[in-house]
């Protein structure tokens, strides 16, 4: 058993690697210089630095750390002015070593010493500090979300479940599945269009988390709660709906086949009251899929919060990676990248362990 | 089965068919596909036929497959030539003897003066006829389904972006089935312990891939940047011919170990684990949420286009064909016939593609349905963001963004959004189908 989770660490390391060697070669080869961009944005394009401008480009081109080698050792042309185009010496190839003087490792450590993902191109602020200010709005909706999906879908995929074939089972199927197809920015449109809009229907407020004017930052967090509540319900129902689809018709499916199992016939033989059987039986061995659905929910949330935080307003990590694409703010984008990656390599571990552990079916040993 | 011929293909169809949804969902997709080769003739500003100073024009069918085509007449007052170019002439606006319009009388991108700002369906409506005035649009001029901000007519838009749901769909999920299969067959079929090479060949891969990569794309390096920035496309090709210069130099320098083969331990056999290495892959891969994954490379190239959209899903959905086929491969090659087959003296090869493929390809067809529907999913999401594709693009994804700036356009989400969902739904009723249909276990 600890040999096999032993076995699976390691395997999670390699993996990291390769995720933090692709969100350095977005890094690297992203359009654009950094070190002239940060100074572009610090001290804007006026006439009067024009002379120094290159002067303090370089400097920060230094500080960066953009002036070293990319990587541990290089293969490059034996010719490396490239002056001369077309000689001979273009085509002959050369390994470089550069020990760890190099942005690479530079750029890991930092990460990993001081949880430093560099300097946004916009604001100018650390994007550590950046990632986390807007963290707490896609924490909070990921969980309540999470929480509505599980409690609603488990029930409900049950119930068909044990139910197969009856009129609940066949219009929640079909329900589940129209609800499965419906694109989230689809839905959050539609939401906005019809609930949040005068003309039709202006039940709750259209965009953003709190009233500018209204809002009172010394307020009891009870007033707070309230406050929010009225604009986190349309970004939570387009939140929660598609993956609670999901998860009823994966818990339904999960349940059909337990119930199909000898040992819930041996269960109901020997005569156990339905619900034991049910909640006993089935529905603990069913839990697996929906184990593995629960350690990618995060990472998946975050994603989807791209649309609908952009959509509904709201100042979360989705809405800055978008406002990050948009202005082509790499660092911002790599370090999101880096921190689901890490998210997601998390979750399978967790995932795979938990399962090693409930599931004495899965092998520790090579086959 | 009437004269006693048993197909497979036949038993399969006969089971889809008894499944009424995706047997109408088929229908629709033949209807789709229709309806998007024939877009130009739909939803179509230009004519399908025109009179005009004695002449007969058919504009909407001559640039079907010319786009810039031109033709002159002659102008009855001054006896001079006029060019017309079919594209760009306002054929509104000329005084025509005698037309018939395309059912659709708007092109997909063009933003019609006396439309903008969200003109909804049902409202009057109006336009400039031939004598420059502006009068009540008629019933055929009309927008039935509304325009949008810069005045784009959504009907047209809507038949317009059938194509580009449909190429998506299709031609990322063929992308994905062709990595997928093979990477998967590869891995499936080898395993760990059954691709051997001999060690000196292995050995020699090793500078073989070094200067693969060297001449491949180090040197190639400016080329390749150059071919990304200019078209995904050249980019592509650019690649293909990269990484067939590496392929040539690692199959030299393996070629190029028959001269250690004297000694004996360069002869000696180690087991390459294909397995390991393709599951690792497809396990980063997954680790990845796709949706960020498109949404990080697609912000790397300052040039939008489809085709890279289309490329980033179909790889990204590759890792998921390659471990369905990766099972089933394990699961045949395990069966009895695989064995009589190699006993035979058959080539791997030959066992590969004509005795294990054909059978395992079953949920690969049901995994690539549903695959269809996300990508199609995938690439109107970007659209709404506005990251996909190039902005001139109409979309039904671009389409439904627009109803972002103005929460009243309820035609700019109702829409739209009904022709992505009615697709998508549709994908994934087909793939519904098919499962039923190739699952041995249901009843005939």
């Amino acid at each position: 058993m600890l040999q096999y989770i032993a076995r699976r660490i390691l395997l999670f390391i390699p993996a990291l690697v390769v995720i933090s060697l692709i969100a350095f070669i977005i890094n690297t080869e992203a359009p654009g210089d950094p070190a002239a961009r940060l100074v572009n944005a610090s001290i804007g394009l006026t006439e009067s630095y024009k002379m120094d401008r290159q002067k303090i480009v370089d400097q920060k081109r230094k500080e960066l750390g953009l002036d070293l080698p990319v990587f541990y050792f290089s293969i490059g042309s034996f010719d490396q002015s490239g002056a001369s185009l077309h000689s001979w010496k273009k085509y002959v190839p050369v390994i470089h070593f550069y020990g760890t003087e190099n942005q690479y490792h530079k750029w890991v450590s930092g990460i990993i010493l001081h949880g430093d993902f560099g300097t946004s191109y916009v604001t100018q602020l650390p994007v550590t500090n950046e990632i986390l200010s807007h963290l707490p709005w896609t924490l909070l909706l990921t969980f309540l979300s999470t929480l509505l999906a599980f409690g609603i879908s488990i029930p409900i995929g049950m119930y068909a479940a044990e139910k197969k074939g009856c009129f609940f089972d066949k219009f929640s199927s079909v329900g589940l599945f129209i609800l499965f197809s419906l694109p989230n920015f689809f839905v959050a449109s539609m939401l906005l269009v019809f609930f949040a809009n005068p003309q039709f229907f202006g039940w709750f407020p259209e965009s953003g988390v709190q009233d500018v004017v209204s809002f009172n930052d010394n307020w009891s967090l009870w007033m707070k709660i309230e406050h929010w509540a009225p604009y986190l319900v349309l970004p939570l129902i387009t939140y929660t709906y598609s993956s609670f689809a999901f998860l009823s018709r994966q818990m339904r499916a999960g349940a059909l086949e337990i119930f199909g199992q000898e040992y819930i016939t041996t269960a109901r033989a020997k005569g156990l009251p339905e619900g034991s059987v049910l909640w006993k039986h089935v529905f603990r061995n069913s839990l697996a899929p929906i184990i593995t659905a629960f350690a990618s929910a995060f990472p998946v949330a975050v994603t989807g919060s791209i649309i609908v935080e952009t959509l509904f307003s709201i100042p979360g990590m989705g809405r800055e990676i978008y406002q990050a694409l948009l202005n082509y703010d790499y660092p911002v984008i790599v370090a999101v990248f880096m921190i689901i990656g890490l998210l997601s390599l998390t979750g399978y571990l967790v995932s795979d362990i938990i399962y090693a552990l409930t599931d004495p079916r899965v092998s520790f040993s090579k086959k | 089965m009437n004269n006693g011929e048993y197909r497979y293909t036949r038993y399969i169809w006969m089971q889809f068919k008894k499944n009424k949804p995706a047997l109408i969902s088929l229908y629709v997709f033949i209807f789709l596909v229709i309806i998007s080769l024939l877009s130009d003739l739909i939803a179509n500003r230009q004519p399908l036929y025109a009179k005009y100073r004695g002449r007969n024009f058919f504009p909407a069918f001559e640039t079907f497959f010319r786009k810039t085509m031109t033709d002159s007449t002659i102008n009855p007052i001054n006896h001079k030539y006029e060019k017309l170019q079919y594209d760009i002439t306002d054929w509104r606006a000329l005084p025509l003897e005698h037309v018939i319009w395309a059912p659709i009388p708007y092109s997909a991108s063009e933003t019609d003066k006396f439309g903008m700002d969200y003109v909804s369906p049902g409202t009057a409506q109006q336009y400039m006829d031939a004598k420059g005035n502006i009068v009540l649009s008629p019933y055929i001029l009309k927008h039935h389904l509304g325009t949008n901000r810069i005045g784009q007519d959504v009907t047209s838009g809507l038949i317009h972006g059938t194509l580009i749901a449909l190429k998506v769909g299709l031609f990322s999920m063929a992308i994905a089935a062709f990595l997928g299969i093979i990477l998967g067959g590869v891995s499936g079929f080898f395993g760990d312990y059954r691709l051997k090479i001999s060690r000196g060949a292995f050995i020699m891969a090793i500078p073989g891939l070094f200067f693969g990569i060297f001449y491949g794309f180090i040197v190639r390096y400016d080329v390749l940047k150059n071919a990304f920035e200019t078209n995904v496309f050249i980019g592509t090709v650019q690649l293909i011919l990269s990484l067939a210069i590496a392929t040539f130099f690692v199959s030299l320098f393996v070629y190029l170990w028959r001269i250690l083969k004297k000694i004996k331990f360069f002869s000696g056999k180690i087991f390459v684990p294909m397995d390991i290495i393709i599951l690792k892959l497809i396990e980063i891969f997954d680790s990845i949420p796709p949706l960020l994954f498109i949404i990080t490379f697609s912000a790397l190239f300052v040039n939008k286009s489809l085709a890279l959209v289309i490329i980033i899903i179909g790889v990204l959905f590759a890792p998921q064909i390659a471990r369905l086929t990766r099972t089933e491969f394990i699961r045949i090659r395990m069966l009895d016939y695989i064995q009589s087959a190699r006993a035979l003296g058959i080539g791997n090869m030959r066992i590969i593609f004509r005795h294990i493929l054909p059978n395992a390809l079953a949920p690969v067809f049901v995994a690539l349905a549903f695959g269809a529907a996300t990508a199609i999913i995938a690439e109107s999401g970007l659209s709404f963001l506005g990251i996909g594709v190039p902005a001139d693009t109409v979309t039904w994804g671009s389409l439904l963004s627009y109803s972002r700036d103005n929460f009243n356009a309820w035609w700019m989400v109702v829409f739209p959004g009904m022709a992505i969902f009615i697709t998508v739904t549709m994908f994934n009723l087909i793939g519904e189908g098919l499962r039923e249909a190739l699952n041995p276990r249901s009843k005939f």
